[in-house]
């Protein structure tokens, strides 16, 4: 066939099979082009070509038979694709569904279309029973006789399925353009306090609802405090807020009586917002939500024992993400850092930047490279642009315009970046004291000493057990460990097999030891006496093969029978040199230990089978690592040690004990996990249906078409993660912007304007408010990507500032015939504020802060954060094992670390309710609120109630609860000892000044961290995971009635849930 | 009570009982089924509640609880249930390649029951329980390493992190368990409790079950270490005097009232559970069927639990990794679980609760035909997942027979051949459930147990 007719035929005929189902032409067009221009691989294929009788017998016998039986769920006229299946053409019958091929030109066995029209497999039966009888006998005999003709149609435009590269799947909201929209008109323009609330307003009024009222002083700042810090704010704090709030919204009130704007309350409420975004509490507290996103864990995930599982400094990652939101670091540069910081221009060695470059690297490892690979295309592409483009991995996106070419393209970006071996130190991550630093220091020179002599005591004694058995090891290993020969061989020479010895004899005719073994082993038994002197002869004279001189002053002379023999000799040279080879062994082993000036034949035998370079060149924990794992510092010749089950002995090697210290010492520095471009990057071709072995067209290393265009052009600049990092962080990108303004908004809402913070594609909700979203978008871009800023606008808004409580908002107080409960049920205009449940770190941190014990540096190693002894630090600095996580954080809604996850559910189990009652730490929280000298020193049983509420709930208690408190304290007396327990905790001011307030409200929440900077917290591994140093809290002094009272508090809803 | 779980204003109660009554929760005096027990409610979609409620299966059927054995360690097929007589001519005969020489189980097979059934001689207890036995003798996959074979069995995906059979199990019908988990795991790795992107509702309690040690530490958090039952119970009773006043200030809401609930549960869970796991509270008679062991006390806990409702034990039997020695490993091993596993189907069988309770039993895949060099007593099995077999018993699955075929030395499946999704398939068909249509949607997909695959073995079905 010649090409030039070929396409244009193809086209006509797919035209054809499109207009006969009413596509518009203009349509129709584009889409082909898109496909064109997406899967040039999918192009026909040139050679095939039937007969116009073929063609004829199909359109008049066998295609009456599928527009009958099968088309209504195979064809693009139903624009539907069962099993992935359509029949409409031959590229279609032949590319197949997901089972397969449905047509084998030629072969009725493998023709799934034919084995299924038989019926004989319940499984494989079509078309299904219900929709009708089998075909006829007569019917099926066609399309058997169809397919042995070789199957003529129509040739189609390839095995095209339906898929999301529709023009309509292109024109999906998410992908068009932010355009700033312009602020609406609305008829209570009063009620606005920021352009938020008109759209929230507009939204209101086309519903007929009303926005209910501003929430009190006390729930706003409890509510602003856990939003921005993941905790309570103190009783203090909470009284100085209310006062100057509740003052202001009553001049408010008298403005507008007087016609005047009120702005008082916005005003105090910034000041709050600025407040409490300009603590370190801040970035601890986003930091979590972003940690979500980027699928943050201490560990791999790919291996069941502990060994190597670790990452001893993930967290260094999770300190940038920390710094970078506390500096309101802006969205765009911190995008581009955490893709490719590595090739940032301005960048020292030392860089703290580097740490950025976690989000790659702290996601799950596999075995698979590509599994790897697209772990990091799912993660990257979820957390900034909210697509699912690893769906594409084995076939065009279902529902969005990603084809799977532009999954490899990503896939060659990140197969172009490596991890180097060695992670840089970051400066500033040392922050031990001088002792601690010394000690540090002397106990890694320590492992790093005993671990690279490791290797020469492992080599040793290996070479100890080689040289005593050699003969019989090498004949064992030629004849074949598993056969009956070898196993002859073991009894005979009476050895026990080690597969670490015994498989690393390596026996290669170019090797200048086992070279002479290699060819007289392919003698047979038979000429072997014959002619093994002229072979050996051959082989000690090689010039192109030089052989070992210890080797041919061994062989030299020999007259071997059998291959024993030659085996033998073998065995007795290393025998006779083996005191030196071994002296050899342990000279490369030391320090300057002179091995270079030994004899160079007697340094080569040494160095079979294992590499021997000098201790110099191996004295660092990933060196030995590469050397005893990869064949780096192998000659051809040379085998790597292997370890069976990847079991590396541990009387040797200790790099858990590595790990452990560089996980666990307060001395040691911290390291960023980077990664680099390779030094050849290359694209990646295509895999069909995701299989690495079924390579299609290469696909280009650029950026999604749908984000990029058509213009779009190849990344050329190393990986191409640069540019990748640029497109993504770009102003025009429609979906970085408003992925990440609707993750904000979602945390302080409740739920997102988008109800999927990591799916934008055509499978999402419609948005809420699509006009704010716009509008929020544009307006953070042109801000500088300022998340502070965005934070400020959200939560200066009147619409944040709603009360959660239905019964209060107008139309239902005035049970009216709009009844917002039926209208709006699921509260998505926001006509009140949404009932949220802390999340896991939130309640743990209010918990820790309760305790008076909490510790506030900022930073540092994980700790333990669920079992005893307990630990003082937040949250965010608990250790994740994405493949045990703890039971706590995982009944507790922990989102999952195995891949992107934006949104936490918010289950509810018995476990989390047994954690409030039993658990230590809601026992130490009790005993030490209890503790505090004001609570002693309050005067009446009526003052320790205010006094619990304020610490616990930020609010003054009604009158019944007073008294339901008092009557419980006294009834359970009855039960409990009471005991004074005897923890001491720092006091928290009640009563404050005004004076006092002022300064308050101008200062940070919590006082500032030490200068020293990151926790100290002692930690070990226990098991394998991260374990606190400490003790456990006392189980002796029972619980007391006001700690029970105070424990009660905890076990509540108020505890858990903001309104 | 009339209308249990939909009072609309809540009266302040004077005590516990009062409040209990007002919101339909009293104990005892209603089923857990009109109970609101747990809730995931996203306020933006409200009608997605995630919820333990039990609620029938879409289809007919008779398997109302799981007990999942699990053979970790790869059990060899040839010396358990796949009886290959012809192999004995062979003995010694290289395949070639370097692939050792064949090795004819060491151990006699008997034709029992019945039904005739082969099992081998390393199972005299579960012989006499042929007759209740399936054995699928043709399963296969395409791993033959621990770790992903394991999760690919547990899970149906050998590398990504999914959801496991007992959370999709409990996902599709929740729990009749009042206060007890819906889904127990008896040890195993998280691979075999983990819910994944299904709701944590769904994932299987992690227990530390072990005969002799304390009931009430078995489940963390179980019991206070600090104060008394009474007392809590007077705490409890404040904590919903609190929760009442709160829920006057923010309405009537599921998610509230489902967390007060769950404090209820927790409370009775502190007791019912404690009893639950202390297998001393079984007669003699029963514990001597069971035997000493660890998996005979497990096994018996496992039948403790489903009588109590529990819809799916995950129970770890394994040590199968038998490199050498079969001889003795295996009868070591296999002389483990046949005990107890005997004495747990005649136990259920007694009770009456053998046909609503589905016991499953295999490993992640078989063991090679072949051994190094010669047979001897020191021989082994190496990994092999073209050929293996494993057994179900009750649920509605046919006894007294086996299913599929594997070749005359049990290296590839001959004929009828099931892989671990088809396995999942039928087991969720044993459950009432068309494998295609429980599905979950996650990130823009519905997702299932089976994937893109899974065939059900509608021929075990009785």
């Amino acid at each position: 066939m010649r090409r030039p007719h070929f396409l244009p035929l193809s086209f006509l005929l797919t035209w054809a099979a499109l207009a006969a189902v009413n596509l518009s032409g203009q349509e129709m067009m584009a889409e082909m082009a898109a496909k064109a221009a997406a899967k040039p691989s999918d192009a026909p294929k040139a050679e095939e070509k039937f007969d116009p009788a073929g063609l004829e017998f199909f359109e008049k016998n066998v295609r009456p038979i599928l527009t009958e039986r099968c088309y209504k769920c195979h064809s693009v006229a139903e624009s539907t694709s069962k099993g992935g299946l359509l029949l409409d053409s031959r590229a279609a019958f032949i590319g197949g569904g997901d089972q397969g091929p449905a047509v084998v030109p030629g072969n009725l066995k493998k023709s799934l279309m034919i084995i299924s029209v038989h019926q004989n497999d319940p499984e494989l039966s079509m078309p299904p029973r219900k929709a009708g009888p089998k075909l006829t006998d007569e019917q099926i005999k066609i399309l058997e006789k169809w397919v042995m003709l070789g199957a003529p149609a129509p040739v189609g435009a390839g095995a095209v399925k339906l898929t999301g590269l529709s023009e309509k799947a292109r024109a999906h909201w998410a992908f068009q353009p932010v355009v700033q929209p312009a602020i609406p008109a609305v008829a209570n323009a009063a009620w606005c306090a920021n352009e938020i609330d008109v759209f929230v307003l507009q939204k209101l009024e086309q519903n007929g609802l009303k926005p209910s009222p501003a929430t009190d002083g006390d729930s706003l700042l409890r509510r602003l405090t856990y939003d921005l810090h993941g905790l309570p704010p103190s009783p203090a704090e909470s009284d100085a807020f209310s006062r100057e709030y509740d003052a202001a919204a009553a001049r408010d009130l008298y403005a507008m009586r007087q016609g005047q704007p009120g702005r008082a309350a916005s005003y105090v409420v910034e000041k709050a917002v600025d407040r409490l975004l300009a603590s370190p509490r801040y970035g601890e507290r986003w930091a979590r939500h972003w940690l979500d996103s980027a699928r943050y864990s201490d560990t791999r995930g790919n291996k069941r024992d502990v060994e190597g599982e670790r990452f001893p400094s993930a967290w260094t990652y999770r300190d940038y993400v920390i710094e970078a939101l506390n500096t309101d670091k802006p969205y765009d540069q911190f995008i581009i850092e955490q893709l490719a910081a590595d090739r940032l221009p301005d960048l020292a060695k030392d860089d703290p930047r580097l740490a950025a470059l976690g989000f790659i690297t702290v996601g799950k490892r596999f075995d698979n490279n590509d599994d790897t690979i697209d772990e990091r295309i799912d993660t990257t592409t979820k957390a900034f642009l909210g697509l699912t483009v690893s769906c594409a991995r084995c076939h065009d996106h279902k529902f969005d315009p990603i084809p799977a070419a532009d999954y490899y393209s990503m896939h060659g970006i990140f197969a172009s970046t490596t991890e180097p071996l060695q992670e840089p130190v970051i400066r500033g991550t040392r922050i031990g004291t001088a002792a601690e630093r010394a000690d540090y220091d002397k106990k890694m020179r320590e492992l790093v000493a005993a671990n690279t002599r490791g290797y020469y005591r492992y080599t040793a004694a290996q070479l100890g057990t080689l040289y005593r058995d050699f003969a019989g090891r090498a004949l064992f290993q030629m004849a074949g460990q598993r056969s009956e020969k070898g196993f002859d061989i073991q009894k005979k020479y009476k050895f026990e097999p080690v597969r670490e010895v015994d498989g690393s004899i390596n026996i290669s005719t170019n090797s200048p030891i086992t070279g002479p073994l290699a060819r007289l082993r392919r003698l047979t038994e038979a000429e072997f006496a014959a002619r093994a002197p002229e072979v050996l002869a051959a082989a000690l004279t090689d010039k192109k093969a030089p052989v070992n001189a210890l080797v041919i002053e061994a062989l030299a002379n020999l007259k071997p029978k059998t291959l024993d023999d030659v085996a033998l000799a073998y065995q007795a040279m290393f025998q006779k040199h083996q005191a030196r080879l071994l002296a050899h062994v342990v000279k490369r082993g030391t320090p300057n230990g002179g091995a270079d000036s030994d004899d160079k034949a007697l340094a080569q035998l040494a160095s079979w089978p294992w590499p021997l370079p000098n201790y110099e060149e191996v004295a660092s924990i990933p060196l030995v690592q590469v050397l005893i794992s990869t064949r780096t510092f192998c000659e051809s010749w040379q085998e790597k040690p292997n370890f069976r089950n990847g079991n590396i002995p541990s009387k040797y090697f200790t790099f858990d004990a590595v790990n452990a210290l560089e996980l666990t010492h307060v001395g040691g520095p911290g390291t960023a996990m980077v990664v680099a471009d390779s030094a050849r990057p290359k694209d990646t071709n295509v895999y069909i249906r995701g299989d690495r072995n079924k390579r299609g067209p290469i696909a280009p290393r650029q950026f999604l078409e749908v984000l990029a265009g058509p213009d779009r052009q190849p990344f050329f600049d190393g990986s191409g993660r640069r540019e990748l990092a640029v497109a993504i962080a770009s102003r025009t990108n429609p979906l970085t912007a408003r992925v990440l303004v609707n993750r904000v908004w979602m945390h302080h809402f409740g739920s997102g304007i988008v109800s999927s913070p990591d799916d934008f594609g055509n499978m999402s909700e419609k948005p809420s408010h699509p006009e704010l979203l716009d509008w929020l978008s544009a307006t953070f871009v042109d801000n500088g990507w300022s998340l502070k800023k965005l934070h400020r606008k959200m939560l200066t808004s009147q619409a944040y500032r709603q009360t959660a409580n239905p019964t209060l908002n107008p139309l239902v107080a005035q049970k009216g015939a709009v009844d917002p409960n039926k209208i709006d049920a699921g509260n998505k205009f926001l006509w009140r504020s949404n009932l949220r449940r802390l999340d896991f770190e939130s309640i743990r941190d209010a918990m820790l802060m309760l305790t008076g014990k909490m510790d506030l540096s900022v930073g540092g190693r994980p700790v333990n954060i669920t079992d005893e002894p307990l630990s003082y630090r937040r949250s965010i600095y608990g250790y994740i094992d994405r493949d045990r996580l703890s039971d706590l954080q995982s009944q507790f809604d922990f989102a999952d670390p195995s891949m992107a996850n934006s949104r936490r559910n918010t289950t509810i189990v018995p476990q989390q309710a047994l954690f409030f009652m039993n658990n230590a730490l809601s026992v130490d929280v009790a005993r030490s609120v209890v503790a505090r000298p004001e609570f002693a020193s309050a005067s009446s049983d009526e003052a320790k109630i205010a006094l619990l509420y304020r610490i616990m709930f930020q609010r003054t208690p009604k009158p019944e609860e007073t008294q339901f408190a008092k009557e419980f304290v006294k009834r359970v007396a009855g039960y409990v000892d009471a005991p004074a327990p005897s923890v001491k905790a720092k006091p928290v001011a009640t009563k404050i000044t005004k004076e006092q307030t002022k300064e308050l409200m101008n200062k940070p929440l919590l006082p500032a961290p030490s200068k020293t900077g990151p926790s100290v917290q002692e930690t070990e591994i226990k098991n394998g995971v991260v374990a606190n140093k400490g003790s456990s809290i006392s189980r002796k002094n029972g619980t007391s009635p006001w700690e029970l009272l105070t424990q009660a508090m905890i076990c509540s809803n108020e505890f858990v849930y903001l309104d | 009570m009339e209308t249990p779980n939909c009072s609309n204003s809540l009266p302040t109660p004077s005590s516990r009982r009062d409040f209990l009554r007002q919101t339909g929760m009293g104990m005892g005096t209603l089923a857990f089924g009109t109970m609101v027990a747990n809730y995931m409610v996203n306020p933006a979609q409200a009608e997605i509640t995630a919820t333990l409620k039990p609620r029938p299966a879409p289809l007919p059927a008779k398997a109302k609880h799981v007990i999942h054995i699990f053979a970790g360690g790869a059990p060899s097929h040839l010396d358990t249930f796949d009886y290959k007589p012809g192999m004995k001519a062979y003995a010694e005969k290289s395949q070639g390649g370097g692939n050792g020489v064949l090795f004819p189980t060491p151990f006699e097979f008997k034709k029992c029951g019945k039904s005739g059934l082969e099992i081998s001689e390393i199972f005299p207890k579960l012989q006499e329980q042929a007759d209740e036995m399936c054995v699928i003798r043709s399963m296969h996959s395409d791993i033959p390493a621990h770790g992903p074979a394991a999760k690919l069995m547990h899970t149906g995906s050998a590398i990504l992190t999914k959801p496991c059979l007992g959370s999709w199990v409990l996902y599709g019908l929740g729990t009749e368990s009042q206060d007890l988990p819906g889904f127990v795991s008896l040890g195993g790795g998280a691979e075999g409790r983990q819910s994944a992107f299904l709701p944590s509702i769904f994932q299987g309690a992690k227990t530390s079950f072990r005969p002799g040690a304390p009931s009430n530490k078995v489940i963390a958090n179980l019991q206070s270490e600090f104060t008394t039952e009474e007392a809590q119970r007077k705490q409890l009773d404040l904590v919903h005097q609190l929760n009442d006043r709160h829920m006057q200030t923010v309405q009537k809401d599921e998610q509230l009232e489902a967390r007060i609930e769950s404090f209820e549960l927790a409370f009775r869970m502190q007791t019912a559970a404690t009893d639950a796991f202390d297998i001393s509270k079984e007669t003699q008679k029963t514990r001597d069927m069971y035997g000493k062991s660890d998996l005979g006390a497990k096994l018996l806990c496992a039948r403790r639990l489903v009588e109590r409702g529990v819809r799916f034990v995950q129970i770890d039997a394994g040590g199968w990794d038998h490199h050498t020695n079969v001889f003795t490993a295996a009868a070591r091993t296999g002389g483990a679980i046949d005990t107890p596993a005997a004495a747990l189907i005649a136990d259920l069988k007694q009770r009456g609760l053998l046909d609503q309770t589905l016991i499953i039993w295999g490993g992640e895949f078989g063991r090679t035909p072949t051994t190094a060099g010669r047979v001897n007593a020191a021989s082994g099995r190496d990994h092999h997942s073209k050929a293996y077999c494993c057994w179900m018993a009750g649920g509605g699955v046919k006894g007294g027979m086996h299913y599929g075929e594997t070749d005359e030395i049990g290296s590839q499946v001959a004929s009828d051949g099931v892989d671990v999704h088809d396995l999942h398939a039928t087991v969720l068909r044993l459950l009432g459930f068309d494998h295609l249509k429980l599905t979950y949607r996650y990130n823009g997909r519905d997702f299932r147990l089976t994937d893109n695959f899974g065939k059900v073995v509608t021929k075990i079905i009785a």
